[in-house]
């Protein structure tokens, strides 16, 4: 190894610096004292010859000066040198270090947070074994932009036939009813897979046992399931008798023979599965289930293979494509078509039914990193400017005294990446919080909860990769131009400075573009929080006080028209007697939820011709006195009653909007029109138009039905009008169902308030988007606060001696005023003007979510667009009157 | 001073150094004696050169040095050739060989040039 010697010899430079350092003296003094000896021997007195040895040397510190610059190592003790020096000088100011650290550090967490989150979903293989080998095996069709699965009895044709993989599952998901004694019934989803799921994926069971090669073969056969670590952890409490135990799901008795290990959580990365049950008992959980899942044009499944070691994907697709052509040759009429795709499973990453969705999402984030870094550094960038403007005159006597422009911007840059590389490690722990908030967000608001957020090193990397960055970002062009020290000018300190923006055109770019964006951010926040006011019942058209809503499913327990009858007759007449509640209703429909049901209406008398001649509308079907229960104005007609039975007259109950769609200009009671299709229905009361589906929406056509003309199996929701605290009632409640059916559970159990204030289509995300846009408009304002009150200080001090001499020719104090004051008005007045185009624009693309709500933002911008102007004359008016203080007799002396 | 220059002492220098420790490990001072004695008294080493180029060579791992005692048992510090630093005094003295060969022929063609062509 003839590098050895080297690298010890250049090891020992680095970390035995003193040794190298005492042997360099000691053999230059062995060459002096033998010089000596030479030139003694050739007759010199001994003082002539140290003298002579001396002189024949040479400078011995510059010697070994030379020779320290030479060691390789010369550039890490300078590095090491600026940064210590750099940490040093952040120190001695530290207002700036930590407006700029909290800033960065905000940019920087932000951005970690959403991509340990994204890490998880796309980047994490997952827990099983060998996961490089997953593949899923899916039909793109032309009728549709996602990805189609394959029905039960082609996948068996595909695992029978296809070789290219060593084993192919199938599952898909479903809401079930999960009840045991016990427990409250529980509402919640299920992973539903082929049997040999488990042994696919590799994974052992963490107690009792998991699905056995001969189940899940047989249609109905194996009433069986398992749990998940974590639901077994949170709905049993861990109790380990719960293997063995028999369990309801959907009124169905299933044992449950064992738990998955904690580490598994399903099939998609990132989401969690809570209850795994074989895919042929698809009876029990839908409404023709069995015959469904035996269909060859149905009822797709997710299906994933495992490629054989040394298949390529095409290999495996062409494969898979020869038996699918085999089947459609077979059965013809089922055949429903698509060319079979065989992608990587990480690549079809949050769902298999999307595709390339991973590069798209990729793009999205990489898009939002960029831009929530590039306001936070552009802020910082600013900061480092006013900062390094404030040390000219450290930066000329330093280039005075000989310091290179390289060396003057490695100092600035020294600071910028210490900052960046501090501001990083602050942010991977506020983006640590940041993400743990995140998954509790989400998980909330999506029925499949998000596993969590991974922290590895592709995240510590990810954030060194955004330190570096910022770094750059917010050091570079300050230290360039800084840098650029003109030593004849500066040292004379003579030359009367022009105007703020001809002197720093970069600086009041920022300081426009700051203002600017504080505007836009601020209007935006005002026309949240008028949106927010702007929500009332009558824009509603409900009341949303004192309003207590629980969902439940009968369909999925298979009460059949009669049985789901008394069910709700009982259910409403003992809520109507429960103390407090003044009206109790049901109904199909529940706003601003998740799914919404839709159906088409047409008036009767209207030609149609195919879907364009239909209206889409928001639909329910209710029990009696649901416009009353609900607090909907009534405009005309009447609610529905006890009479709206079957037998009775169909009839429905409109909104004014539907009227006006559907008669214009005329008496919509009594008029009839199809609902989903005949026989048509007889209109007999009309409520005042609403919000169903999204707080944003438009105006929108609105129906309902009475619930005993036409029973469905889509979830009932009981609604209480209480008099009290509505959440009060939820025990009472709770009881009440249980008494009535020990096996159905209750959900979305809540207040309406809550409901509105924390719905994904509701209020939340107006709430959420005023919260951040005040607070971000707030930050903005200080900033902008800061970059003036920098650039106006600044250029007032370099007028310094201007003013004096102005005054000694007896200008007033106001002409001084307004001098140093229009440099700053006039960068405000310049942003102003730019931030109001831009939050026009803004308000006209806001998305659905202010629909309807955006009207009158100018109050709105007239107020942001004072209190801008307001405070940032303030921030110029104290540099503004610290220059009228000026005293003429003393700038003249200084002179 | 200009870079250049120094560049190109610097490559004969080390040259010379490599070449004066090809026979046996020697300290800096009996270095610049060589040296000086090979070429007749006509390249003097100046010390302010010879240390840099000593730890330069040393630090490219073509010489090592080792302390040790002078013939008049005085401690001085011994540096040698290492196996890297002899394969790099043969190729740089094939390098000068050619090098100079190719000099004195553009030297003599000069010469050639200035008188008249046939």
């Amino acid at each position: 190894m003839s590098w050895m010697p080297q690298f010890k010899y250049r090891l020992r430079t680095l970390f035995r610096r003193s040794v190298v350092e005492r042997d360099m003296a000691a053999e230059m003094r062995a060459h002096l004292e033998m010089q000596e000896q030479v030139n003694r021997a050739a007759g010199m007195s001994p003082d002539e010859a140290r003298f002579a040895a001396q002189r024949q040397f040479g400078h011995l510190d510059g010697i070994k000066e030379t020779v320290r610059d030479q060691c390789g190592w010369v550039w890490l003790e300078q590095l090491w040198k600026d940064f210590r020096f750099a940490a040093r000088s952040l120190r001695k100011s530290p207002g700036f270090t930590a407006v700029a650290l909290l800033t960065l550090a905000l940019g920087i967490g932000v951005n970690t947070a959403v991509f340990s989150i994204i890490n998880n979903l796309f980047f994490q293989p997952l827990p099983v074994r060998d996961p490089g080998s997953l593949v899923v095996v899916a039909a793109r069709t032309p009728v549709s932009s996602l990805l189609r699965g394959y029905e039960y009895p082609n996948y068996l044709d595909l695992r029978a036939q296809v070789d290219a993989f060593s084993d192919l599952m199938a599952y898909s998901t479903a809401p079930i009813d999960l009840a045991a004694s016990g427990v409250e019934p529980d509402r919640t989803y299920a992973a539903v897979v082929t049997g040999n799921f488990f042994s696919f994926f590799g994974v052992p069971a963490a107690r009792g046992r998991l699905f056995l090669p001969g189940e899940g073969q047989e249609i109905g056969a194996d009433p069986i399931l398992v749990l998940s670590n974590a639901y077994w952890q949170q709905h049993f409490g861990g109790d380990p008798s719960v293997v063995g135990r028999s369990v309801n799901v959907n009124g169905h008795p299933y044992i449950v023979v064992g738990i998955a290990p904690a580490t598994f959580t399903g099939t998609q990365a990132g989401l969690s599965a809570n209850v795994f049950l074989p895919v042929t008992m698809t009876g029990d959980l839908m409404t023709n289930g069995a015959q469904l899942l035996q269909a060859r044009a149905g009822m797709p499944l997710k299906v994933m293979g495992r490629l054989k070691p040394g298949v390529s994907l095409d290999q495996a697709q062409a494969e898979v494509a020869t038996v699918v052509e085999r089947i459609a040759r077979t059965y013809p009429k089922e055949s429903v078509g698509g060319t079979p795709l065989v992608i990587r499973e990480q690549r079809t990453r949050p769902d298999p039914g999307f595709t390339e969705f991973m590069p798209l999402i990729s793009k999205v984030f990489m898009g939002l990193v960029g831009l929530v870094l590039l306001i936070a550094c552009a802020n910082v960038a600013n900061l480092m400017f006013l900062r390094a403007t404030v040390r000219r005159r450290e930066m000329t006597l330093r280039s005075a005294l000989g310091a290179s422009r390289w060396q003057l911007c490695r100092q600035l840059l020294a600071e910028s990446f210490l900052l960046a590389a501090t501001a990083s490690a602050v942010g991977l722990v506020l983006g640590y919080w940041g993400a743990s908030w995140l998954v509790r967000f989400v998980s909330s608001a999506t029925p499949l909860a998000l596993v969590g957020a991974s922290w590895d090193w592709r995240v510590f990397l990810f954030a060194a990769a955004m330190a570096l960055l910022a770094g750059l970002l917010t050091g570079l062009m300050p230290a360039l131009k800084v840098s650029r020290v003109d030593l004849q000018t500066s040292l004379k300190q003579g030359g009367v400075a022009l105007s703020a923006a001809s002197r720093h055109p970069f600086r009041s770019i920022l300081v426009v573009s700051q203002v600017a964006v504080s505007l836009v951010v601020l209007v935006c926040g005002g026309v949240f929080l008028r949106s927010l006011q702007h929500v009332s019942p009558q824009f509603l058209g409900f009341r949303t006080d004192h309003l207590l809503m629980a969902t439940f499913d009968l369909g999925l327990h298979g009460y059949n028209p009669d049985r789901a009858g008394r069910f709700q007759q009982q259910l409403l007449e003992k809520a109507r007697a429960l103390p407090g509640v003044e009206a109790a209703t049901l109904g199909t429909f529940v706003p601003f939820a998740l799914y919404s049901s839709l159906n088409v209406a047409v008036p009767e008398g209207k030609t149609v011709r195919g879907i364009q001649d239909m209206t889409v509308t928001p639909y329910g079907l209710v029990a009696p006195d649901f416009v009353q229960a609900m607090g909907m104005t009534l405009l005309r007609g009447r609610d529905f009653s006890t009479q709206d039975k079957t037998g009775a007259p169909m009839v429905a109950i409109i909104n004014e909007e539907m009227a006006a769609q559907f008669w214009p200009g005329q008496d919509p009671l009594g008029k009839r029109c199809y609902v989903g299709g005949p026989p048509a229905l007889e209109v007999v009361g009309v409520v005042r138009t609403g919000r169903y589906m999204m707080v944003g929406e438009a105006a929108s056509p609105f129906i309902l039905q009475p619930l005993a003309q036409s029973y469905d199996k889509t979830p009932l929701t009981l609604y209480l009008r209480t008099q009290g605290d509505p959440a009060a009632l939820i025990p009472d409640v709770r009881n009440l169902v249980q008494a009535l059916d020990p096996a159905l559970p209750l959900y979305n159990v809540e207040t309406m308030d809550r409901h509105l204030n924390d719905g994904l289509l509701a209020l939340l995300p107006l709430r959420t988007g005023a919260a951040l846009a005040v607070l971000q408009g707030l930050f903005a304002l200080v900033l902008v606060v800061m970059g003036l009150y920098g650039v106006v200080s600044f250029v007032a001090s370099q007028r310094t001696r201007e003013i004096g001499i102005r005054l000694a020719l007896d200008a007033q104090k106001g002409d001084v005023l307004r001098l140093v004051l229009g440099d700053g008005l006039k960068l405000t007045l310049a942003g102003v003007a730019i931030g109001a185009v831009l939050s026009l624009a803004l308000i006209r693309v806001l998305p659905r979510i202010l629909y309807g709500l955006a009207a009158g933002s100018s109050p709105v911008m007239l107020a942001a667009g004072l209190l801008l102007t307001g405070i940032a004359l303030l921030a110029c008016w104290i540099p503004a009157r610290r220059a009228t203080r000026v005293n003429p007799v003393e700038i003249l002396k200084a002179e | 001073m200009t870079k250049e220059k120094t560049d190109l002492l610097q490559g004969t220098l080390d040259m010379l150094i490599l070449k004066a420790l090809q026979l046996e490990p020697m300290h800096g001072f009996g270095i610049s004696v060589r040296i000086r004695q090979i070429s007749d008294e006509v390249l003097q080493v100046e010390q302010g050169s010879l240390y840099p180029a000593l730890y330069r060579l040393e630090d490219q791992g073509w010489i090592k040095s080792e302390w040790g005692t002078s013939d008049n048992n005085r401690k001085a510090k011994f540096y040698s050739l290492t196996a890297s630093g002899r394969r790099q005094l043969e190729s740089e003295t094939a390098n000068w060989a050619k090098l100079s060969a190719a000099i004195n022929l553009v030297l003599k063609g000069a010469r050639g040039a200035a008188s008249p062509k046939l």
